[in-house]
């Protein structure tokens, strides 16, 4: 077994990092991967949903807007005072300069497919190796976010069902291009990014856009939905 | 057969009353009348005026004064007035000559009274005698004395309250006992209140067939009680031999009318006390017999209390003095409130004491059909009083009508008279909404509501009874449902509050009813026992994988090799809760999730992976849950052991199927298979562990030495034992046939080397 190289970015002066996570062993764990790595990365944590929304009151303010190393936040989903999706909502609605990831340790796909209609730009197993974890971190850093089999499947479920003018035309966010959709049923087959942009003939940084975009238009298209149906309900 | 419907009987004795009530009002406001009130004054001043109507004939008559003949100045000569005549009840004189005189007195004094003017002698104070003429008029509702009010409203009160308990039992005897000694009260009552309440006098062949109406319910009344207590509580003698009862009192009320009695107090005091003995007798009897019954004395202590107290009192006060020749103690008209004693102590003992079976619900009938009548009454008030309504005024009285009277009567109408009912397209969602409750109590508790909702029933009880289907009975009184909706069988009666019967209509959507709940339940079963089996399946696995797994972690003394059992047991925990067994992942869904996993690890370590897309794996064929635990648990083992042992840069694979078995090829190349990983030595606890697992499956495993690296093929059935695939709806011993078949079948793995 070799191990995998160890990319560190370089020395980034003032970024932050924020680690909602209730069991204190895997919060230190989870803080010192991030650690790992971005070197100079100051990292706080927190245990609960109340702290995560109050350090995000008084701290998120300070993330940087249109930045490369914009602030990352990890988020368990279980916490002990509600769910992780508000904090990751409240992320998406106020504090574009934090990129919210999902830390979780079963993957299933109700879940993970909620946080990311939420605004999860990404979701990490805790249960890899750190080694992995460090890499999953980069790439989604990187603007690649994962996008295992079944999510993929249910991406491509949930855009087939939605009415389009159920979604106002933000960017087409309702309805999905043939080459998303192309992307969407390699990845739902099994295929890593890599070996989707073989098969498509594009270059792996393209299918990641193509992903980022999907993960992009369901954000926008569950926003939609909730608004619509909150209207149709009469709470607005 | 005609039933008689409980409302129909409680609205008919209604009706009755009514007619009985407007009869005796009649009568008694069609006698000629003075307007004088008179009373006994004793031997020697024999008839005082004790007052006088103050717009009656004789408004101007000079008081006091006594009243010392009547006649008329055209005919016969004035009738001397005696103390006798203006006697309350006849029954009081000793002998039948006395009787007959005072009859004949009464017909020549109603006789005068009814000639349009009659001439009166009154004596004032000071002893002058004076004749006055009078016209004598109709009488006014007002100057009815209370006495004849008390007596009306306990013989219309008896009766309804007799009828409305026959209406709750009409096949009881007990019941219909109880409701003819309250009819007997009222015809007893109604007749006596005529009589009683004469201002002077009335015609004396109206006065005896009055009388004997009076006697005919006096004694009836007491025949009634006698033979109720013969047999309620507790039946102490065949109903047959309740005839001897009337044997012996209808001969001796004969001779009383007849007037063939030795004397009249024998011939009608004296059986009306005996009467009375025999009832006190009777409850004493009753209250010995069941001493043993609580529930059977305390509605006895209720009843025969009432009974004693009311007859008794009656009785003792009016009837029993004049045996021993002494003046009754209170005039009979108010005595006979003491009957009304009776049947309200019974309205009141109904509920609390069960009295002859009946419960709260018997209330609820009578409140019901009051309602229908009253709303009717209202109806009736209102044309007549928009009739006499001013031109001017009728405008608003229409508008206030319209607007305040008929929508209120339609609230009142659907509260308590209208028939409510479900909406066909309801009942199936009803239905449901009983079988998902979560608890068996809520469940039943759901049901009765449905049922209610539905039939509104006055009576809805549990029976032991076996009950196979829904059947009605008692010509539609009653119908039966078998158990259901975790309730035993039921009874529903008296549908609608007592306003109809159950039709066949009703028994085919009762039918439809228990059929749709039986079904829902059948599912519910069914899925109950769906997600114990996943339980079992679940804590099994658990168990099996990763409790195995953690006891081999837990003996590693390397760190690294640690972490790595605890990845997979959190690994194998993700297999068990991702698949349900009674759910068939499609083939294509787990070929991609492995392929998926295989890349990212593979990619981690290092390896480079070959497995191409194949249009096969896209395959919606369903898999067993133990085919693709076990196929998947089997490849992931493979792929582990490359990435530690193999030392390969390269890893292929291919996935094929036919239909019926799958099979997969790893190859890589690498060092190649250790034959110590064959022969199951200590660091082959892995593989050891995949050919269990195939073995389980009833596959096989081939592993072939390459020129460079290892081959490996895994082939299992798609459906572990097809023959023995598990029927969610029958029940099964086992919780997973298929997979415990297959352990059964104890295929060897074959395990070639080449």
């Amino acid at each position: 077994m070799s191990a995998p190289p160890k990319p560190t970015k370089g020395p980034t002066a003032g970024r932050r990092a924020l680690v909602i996570e209730d069991q204190n062993d895997t919060r230190a764990w989870l803080i010192q991967t991030l650690v790992t790595a971005f070197d100079g990365i100051a990292v706080a944590g927190v245990a609960s949903r109340a702290a995560a929304l109050a350090w995000l009151r008084t701290e998120g303010g300070g993330a940087p807007a249109d930045s490369a190393a914009k602030w990352i936040a990890l988020i368990d989903l279980g916490l002990p005072d509600g769910s992780g999706l508000d904090i990751i909502r409240e992320i998406d609605r106020r504090h574009g300069g934090i990129v919210p990831i999902v830390t979780t340790i079963y993957d299933d796909d109700q879940h993970l497919f909620d946080a990311i209609a939420a605004g999860a730009q990404g979701y990490l197993l805790k249960d890899q190796h750190p080694d992995m974890l460090v890499q999953y971190l980069h790439r989604i850093d990187g603007g690649e976010p994962p996008l295992s089999p079944s999510i993929a499947q249910r991406m491509l479920k949930h855009f087939a069902r939605l009415k389009p003018q159920a979604v106002p035309d933000e960017a087409g966010a309702g309805t999905l291009t043939a080459r998303e959709i192309d992307v969407l049923r390699l990845l739902g087959r099994g295929l890593r990014v890599a070996e989707a942009a073989r098969v498509l003939g594009l270059t792996p940084h393209t299918i990641a856009g193509y992903v980022k975009n999907i993960y992009r238009k369901l954000n926008i298209s569950s926003r939609a939905e909730a608004a619509i149906e909150a209207s149709r309900r009469g709470l607005t | 057969m005609i039933v008689l419907l409980p409302s129909r009987i409680v609205q008919g004795a209604t009706l009755l009353c009514l007619a009985a009530v407007s009869l005796t009002l009649w009568i008694a406001l069609s006698q000629p009348w003075l307007g004088i009130a008179l009373k006994s004054g004793g031997e020697t001043q024999p008839v005082a005026i004790i007052s006088t109507h103050p717009s009656g004939p004789a408004r101007a008559l000079p008081l006091p004064a006594r009243l010392v003949a009547v006649g008329n100045s055209g005919a016969a000569g004035p009738v001397e007035i005696e103390a006798d005549d203006v006697i309350e009840e006849p029954d009081m004189f000793e002998t039948y000559e006395q009787t007959g005189r005072f009859m004949q007195r009464q017909t020549t004094l109603a006789a005068l009274l009814r000639q349009p003017k009659v001439a009166l002698t009154v004596a004032t104070e000071s002893g002058q005698t004076q004749s006055v003429d009078l016209a004598p008029a109709r009488r006014p509702l007002a100057d009815l004395p209370l006495a004849f009010w008390i007596q009306l409203f306990t013989g219309a009160g008896a009766l309804l309250i007799g009828a409305y308990v026959l209406a709750m039992r009409p096949a009881d005897i007990a019941t219909r006992l109880f409701a003819l000694s309250g009819a007997m009260i009222t015809v007893s009552a109604f007749a006596a209140a005529i009589y009683s309440s004469r201002e002077l006098a009335i015609d004396g062949e109206l006065f005896r067939v009055l009388s004997a109406f009076n006697h005919i319910g006096a004694l009836g009344f007491g025949m009634a009680m006698i033979a109720l207590f013969l047999i309620y509580p507790r039946r102490l003698v065949s109903p047959r031999l309740l005839w001897i009862v009337p044997a012996v009192f209808v001969p001796w009320l004969a001779a009383d009318i007849l007037r063939l009695a030795p004397s009249q107090p024998v011939g009608s005091q004296l059986p009306t006390l005996i009467e009375m003995l025999l009832i006190v007798v009777m409850v004493g009897v009753q209250w010995l017999v069941n001493g043993n019954d609580p529930r059977a004395r305390a509605a006895l202590n209720w009843l025969g209390l009432s009974v004693i107290v009311g007859a008794g009192a009656f009785v003792s006060l009016t009837i029993a003095p004049v045996l021993v020749q002494m003046e009754p103690v209170i005039d009979q008209g108010h005595a006979f409130g003491f009957f009304l004693l009776i049947y309200a102590g019974l309205a009141l003992g109904v509920g609390r004491y069960r009295l002859f079976d009946l419960s709260e619900w018997a209330f609820r009938i009578t409140f019901y059909t009051g309602a229908t009548l009253l709303l009717f009454a209202i109806d009736a008030a209102l044309i007549v009083f928009l009739q006499f309504q001013p031109a001017s005024a009728l405008g608003i009285a229409l508008l206030l009508v319209g607007f305040g009277y008929l929508p209120l009567r339609s609230l009142l109408w659907n509260r308590f008279v209208a028939r409510r009912g479900l909406p066909e397209h309801e009942l199936f969602r009803a239905i449901i909404d009983v079988s998902l409750a979560v608890t068996a109590a809520e469940r039943s508790e759901r049901w009765r509501q449905l049922l209610q909702r539905l039939f509104d029933p006055l009576v809805m009880e549990e029976t032991q009874e076996a009950v196979a289907a829904v059947e009605v009975r008692e010509e539609g009184l009653e119908v039966r449902l078998p158990p259901a909706a975790a309730t035993p069988a039921l009874v529903l009666r008296y549908p609608w509050r007592g306003r109809r019967l159950f039709g066949s209509a009703h028994q085919d959507l009762a039918r439809e009813l228990v059929r749709l709940m039986l079904y829902t339940e059948e599912s519910r079963t069914a899925y109950e026992r769906g997600s114990i089996e996943e339980r079992q399946r679940i804590a099994r696995d658990l168990h099996d994988d990763v409790g195995a797994r953690l006891l081999s972690g837990l003996y590693k003394t390397d760190l690294g090799e640690t972490h790595r059992v605890l990845r997979d047991a959190i690994t194998d925990i993700r297999t068990i809760v991702s698949g349900l067994s009674t759910d068939q992942p499609p083939l294509g869904r787990m070929i991609a999730a492995l392929r998926h996993e295989t890349g990212e690890r593979l990619a981690a370590a290092g390896v480079e992976l070959d497995w191409p897309l194949d249009p096969q794996d896209d395959s919606p064929l369903p898999l067993d849950y133990p085919a693709y635990r076990c196929f998947s648990a089997a490849h992931r083992e493979i792929v582990s052991n490359i990435i530690r042992h193999a030392g390969a840069r390269r890893v292929s694979i291919r996935v094929h199927h036919d239909g019926e078995r799958l099979t997969t090829t790893i190859a890589d190349d690498g060092i190649g298979i250790d034959a110590a990983h064959l022969e199951g030595s200590p660091t082959g606890n892995g593989l050891r562990g995949l050919l269990r697992r195939v073995r389980d499956a009833n596959g096989h495993v081939a592993i072939r030495r390459l020129p460079a690296g290892t081959a490996v093929e895994i082939t299992i059935p798609l459906r572990a034992a097809t023959a023995a695939a598990p029927q969610a709806s029958a029940p099964d011993p086992h919780p997973h046939p298929a997979f415990e078949g297959c352990v059964e079948a104890g295929a060897t793995p074959r395990v070639r080397t080449t």
